[in-house]
């Protein structure tokens, strides 16, 4: 195939595309081409189309590291409105040159080029172009994950009108060497927007993606991210007349409020940012929910008020013998059970108080029970006692992700055997096994109602599935790789996740469209949370960075200061909203000032560089080390103690 | 970038390649078959390992570990690898002969029945559930449970460098401390005047014991960095072991032992600390020794006992003036005195088995040197037999130039 050339294969996948089967049939005789040869060649399109428009000068190696370096001259050379905005373009061109060069059998010059402008890329590049570098011949490009990704996208850059009219210029005189030119139709999506060149920090805020940035008409989309109008549960234990919840019925006439003296249901009445109640359909609570809901609130009502001044006590939960073993951990919302998932397949649930863990009577002692008694959840578990600990086996690979239901009767978990597991917390074992995954469920997450759950994984998807249903009811498709965490908003109508392709996307769970793409993310997303009002998100990566987004924007807010040296594993915030908790592998958890964080976001305009420098100093308000064990879960309780759980790894 | 080479560059040899072949039974791989197969492995093997790293990230590790390959191997529908384990550490040999050069893992032939008939291994311990308070309003409580409030490096620096404390006051760990309930009481307190805490009557045997196990403890108090409070420690410590009179009736009451004691604390001490104790505990020590003639018999066995137990490198770095040995011995508290060696024994304790302690030194025949660097050897017995002999360095493991 060597002595073949590519624009040669490139015409015969042409005419064959367009079923020109004689003329094919010449140029194979012509050029001595056999049908085998011919089936090597499968190239996108995009990369079929920049072949077949320049070959004729594109194959000259030598040009591309001219072409380069003028294109460089030219971005340091402009001024600093357009300087840092253009500097975005040389990543991408940078790339694309490199698989040209190696598309046209040029191993040994594209070698030196990657050698020679690789180490001026931006450090978050680097990775990527680790990863690239495995690719040395044009069969690599296929079977490379990032070179496919390259080669079938294009990269978004977002340039201000003056900046991208310059360079145009630029272009116009450059038509002796039409490698950049072809490179920037081909590969990439040049966005205008109408505001002034952005600085760099402004820059740097957004870049970092695989694709470059968001584009700009890619966050216009309405979110309601208001929270759902909370049902009104009586804070007495026999709850009476709360047809006014969350309701799928159309003809349930919506009753008055009634009075609503509780401080818990402040939120204004009409949020123009809340969706209506029946815009997802969510299930009727139950006659036991309700009663765990009025104790939720009850817990809630003695719920200590939390601010830099006074910061939340923290109980840590020691995995004790458990090496590496332990994956990851959650904690049942009202603070009772723990589950921990295993690299052995297994997932253990401990209680956290001193009830013990019972399951249900055996079939035929169920049979004796009266059924309309009033106590007869209570009657249908076993009398003694069991154990404080029960392991569930059913997985078939390392567990990645475990999580009870708010009513703490399910228990859902994830792991690399592809499969989403459903457990009853009564019976004591696996209920349904969800298959759609293709390869390793790296996060699964319950729906703060219930009911639904979202699961991601390897195969760059996202699936939105509900419990009745054996098949997932959305799946959220778009992401360039393995989608590593996934979060439902607080009113359950959307999910966020995070992904390897260092960008957080926000989805519609009703639409199943994607309504917001964020970047800015340097490093993989590794966990994800949403803030109590639902506005916020924070993301935190592989790198120990933790970014706070605003939905409505799809901007970023804020960059916490890099205090985090290894992965941030797992993030939460208090009941309140003041604080955020970071848990990291560095054996470490910070709480930041979440009032802080948000509040900077208005006043920002006016803060000149030095300032805001400072402010995000005061970020942090403390850092708690423990003692050699990284950090698996956190968790407030209704009562706003932090809850932590991590693995002791010997003390080293 | 410097290091972009190391980074992008790396890739397995045809040199490799042809080793490997010749392992399976290959004896003429062609140069361009080799360098072809490089290649091809290299770019696979990096896909592979590229993608344990995921499995690696979402097991909460930051190493990459056998079973992170082998689920990338199934990613790619490969059959995984069995019967690989994971040590803490692989240890690749180096061997080199015959102009090439080769890295290899040393398996070791084990043998079967040796296993069968051992008894079966430990069962690993279960996993445990174990609570404590990281925090309590903000502040840390100093539990074992919790990590030490200062690293020893950090108590290092700090004893090293005071000034770094200074120009570094907020501290990232504790940066916007609020001064708020517990904290803010603590500060206050720090302010008020401590009041001079009464003398209370305890004996000074009684003093000495109970300085005696503060200061064992601290000794095992792993993270502290004990060097920084020596000065405070040795003066002590050698009171208990050379001072004339330690309780009220030493011809009745066991000094003796609080003597040995000390002796072994002191060589604890500076066995943790190694850098500045030998040249801080001796002196008092060899002072008793050397005004032999003068000093009372209670300190020359401490002075001897401290010794034996420091070992002999603590003699060479101090000026050993007195050439010859001392014999000190007797059914009494005597001490017996030669050219050659010193003899202590303990006195006449009815019960108590008697302790001789016998010093030995080797005759300097340059008085004019101060420094005495011959090797002192301290025999003690029957109690504190111990060697003087510096231990054997382990042998060596390593040298594989028989494989050459």
């Amino acid at each position: 195939m060597g002595e073949k050339s590519t624009p040669l294969l490139a015409v015969l996948q042409l005419l064959k595309k367009y079923n020109l089967k004689g003329t094919e049939e010449i140029l194979r005789k012509e050029a001595n081409l056999g049908d085998a040869q011919f089936e090597n060649l499968d190239l996108p399109e995009v990369e079929l189309a920049s072949i077949l428009s320049a070959h004729h000068k594109e194959s000259d190696p030598l040009t591309y590291e001219s072409a380069y370096e003028s294109l460089k001259k030219f971005v340091e050379n402009s001024l600093d409105v357009y300087k840092f905005e253009l500097s975005t373009l040389l990543y991408p061109v940078f790339v694309h040159m490199y698989l040209l060069l190696i598309l046209y059998d040029h191993n040994d010059h594209a070698e030196k080029f990657f050698e020679k402008f690789s180490g001026e890329q931006e450090d978050y590049y680097q990775e990527d172009l680790q990863r690239l570098s495995v690719v040395k011949t044009k069969d690599h490009i296929k079977e490379n994950e990032i070179a496919e990704i390259y080669s079938c996208n294009k990269f978004e850059v977002l340039l201000s009108r003056d900046t991208s009219s310059q360079l145009k210029r630029f272009i116009h005189e450059q038509k002796s060497s039409p490698v950049i030119i072809n490179i920037i139709n081909n590969h990439i999506q040049i966005d205008v927007h109408d505001g002034p060149g952005r600085t760099q920090a402004q820059v740097k805020a957004t870049a970092g993606g695989l694709l470059g940035e968001a584009a700009k008409n890619e966050n216009r989309a309405k979110v309601y991210y208001g929270l759902l109008k909370e049902p009104d549960i009586q804070v007495l234990p026999v709850p009476v007349e709360d047809e006014e919840e969350v309701e799928e019925t159309p003809d349930k006439p919506k009753k008055k409020k009634a009075k609503r003296d509780n401080i818990f249901m402040k939120k204004p009445k009409s949020d123009p940012n809340a969706p209506s109640i029946d815009r997802i359909p969510i299930p009727d609570l139950k006659e036991n929910d309700k009663i765990e809901k009025g104790k939720a609130l009850r817990e809630a009502s003695k719920r200590v008020q939390l601010g830099p001044e006074t910061l939340p006590s923290i109980c840590f939960y020691t995995l004790l013998n458990s090496g590496h073993t332990a994956l990851c951990a959650d904690i049942c919302d009202d603070s009772t059970l723990l589950a921990v998932g295993f690299s052995n397949s297994t997932v253990k649930v401990w209680t956290l108080t001193t009830i013990k863990l019972r399951g249900m009577k055996s079939i035929d002692k169920l049979q004796d029970i009266d059924k309309e008694a009033g106590d007869v959840l209570v009657r249908i578990m076993e009398e003694k006692d069991r154990d404080t600990c029960r392991t569930l086996h059913g997985h078939s690979g390392p567990v990645y992700r475990v999580g009870f239901d708010p009513f703490k009767t399910l228990l859902i978990s994830c792991s690399e055997d592809a499969t989403v597991r459903l457990w009853s917390l009564q019976f004591w074992t696996c209920l349904v096994v969800y298959r759609g995954h293709v390869f390793s469920v790296w996060d699964v997450r319950w729906s703060p109602h219930g009911h639904y759950f979202v699961s991601s994984g390897n195969d760059r998807t996202a699936r939105l599935w509900s419990t009745d249903q054996h098949q997932p009811i959305r799946i959220f498709a778009g992401h360039m790789s393995d989608v590593d965490c996934v979060q439902f908003h607080p009113n359950s109508n959307y999910v966020a996740t995070g992904s390897s392709d260092r960008t957080v996307r926000l989805w519609d769970c009703l639409t199943g469209s994607q309504v917001r793409l964020m970047t800015g993310h340097k490093k993989s997303i590794i966990t994800l949370a949403f803030s109590v009002c639902g506005r916020w998100i924070a993301s935190g990566g592989d790198g120990g960075e933790i970014l706070v987004w605003d939905i409505s924007t799809g901007l970023p807010t804020a960059a916490l200061p890099l205090y985090h040296s290894a992965p941030v594993t797992t993030l939460a915030f208090s009941r309140d909203g003041t604080i955020l908790s970071s848990g990291s592998l560095d054996c470490t958890i910070k709480l930041w000032d979440f009032g802080l964080i948000t509040d900077e976001n208005t006043s920002e305009e006016n803060t000149t560089n030095g300032s805001t420098a400072t402010k995000e100093e005061k970020f942090l308000l403390r850092s708690f080390a423990t003692k050699n064990s990284p950090l698996k879960n956190l968790h407030f309780t209704r009562r706003n103690l932090l809850l932590a759980v991590g693995s002791y790894e010997g003390s080293s | 970038m410097s290091d972009s080479d190391a980074v992008y560059g790396s890739s397995l040899t045809i040199d490799s390649m042809k080793v490997i072949a010749e392992s399976v039974g290959i004896a003429n791989l062609g140069d361009d078959a080799a360098k072809e197969l490089a290649d091809d492995i290299t770019f696979r093997l990096k896909i592979i390992v590229q993608d344990a790293m995921k499995f690696m990230q979402h097991s909460k590790r930051q190493k990459l570990s056998i079973t992170d390959i082998d689920h990338s191997l199934k990613l790619k529908n490969i059959e995984c690898q069995y019967g690989f384990v994971q040590p803490d550490s692989v240890p690749f040999r180096f061997a080199s002969g015959g102009g090439r050069e080769l890295h290899f893992i040393e398996e070791k032939e084990i043998d079967l029945s040796e296993i069968l008939s051992a008894p079966p291994p430990k069962v690993p311990l279960d996993v445990s559930l174990r609570a404590h308070w990281l925090s309590v309003d903000g502040v840390q409580p100093t539990v074992p449970e919790n990590p030490p409030p200062l690293s020893k490096e950090a108590q290092k620096l700090e004893s090293v460098d005071p000034i770094t404390k200074l120009s570094k006051p907020a501290n990232k760990d504790s940066a916007g401390k609020p001064m708020c309930g517990k904290a803010a009481r603590l500060k206050a307190s720090e302010s008020v005047n401590v009041k001079q805490l009464a003398t209370h009557e305890l004996s000074v045997e009684q003093q000495l014991y109970y300085k005696e196990i503060t200061e064992a403890s601290l000794l095992d108090n792993q993270s502290l960095f004990l060097e920084k409070y020596l000065h405070e420690l040795i003066p002590s410590v050698s009171t208990c072991i050379v001072s004339r009179q330690l309780c009220m009736r030493p011809e009745v009451d066991n000094h003796w032992a609080l003597r040995d004691f000390a002796a072994r604390l002191m060589a604890q001490i500076s066995l943790q600390c190694p850098s500045q104790t030998n040249s801080e505990s001796g002196p008092s020590m060899v002072t008793s020794m050397k005004e032999s003639e003068k000093t009372p018999l209670a300190s020359l066995y401490g002075a001897v006992q401290g010794l034996a137990e420091l070992g002999p490198e603590v003699v060479k770095c101090q000026p050993v003036s007195a050439a010859g040995h001392i014999v000190v011995h007797s059914s009494q508290p005597t001490i017996v005195r030669s050219q050659q060696s010193v003899v202590v024994t303990s006195g006449p304790g009815a019960q108590q088995p008697q302790k001789v302690v016998v010093v030995g030194m080797t005759p300097q025949h340059q008085p004019t040197t101060t420094m005495g660097a011959a090797p002192v050897s301290v025999v003690a017995k029957p109690v504190f037999a111990r060697s003087s002999g510096a231990p054997q360095p382990p042998p060596e493991l390593d040298d594989l130039s028989h494989l050459a």
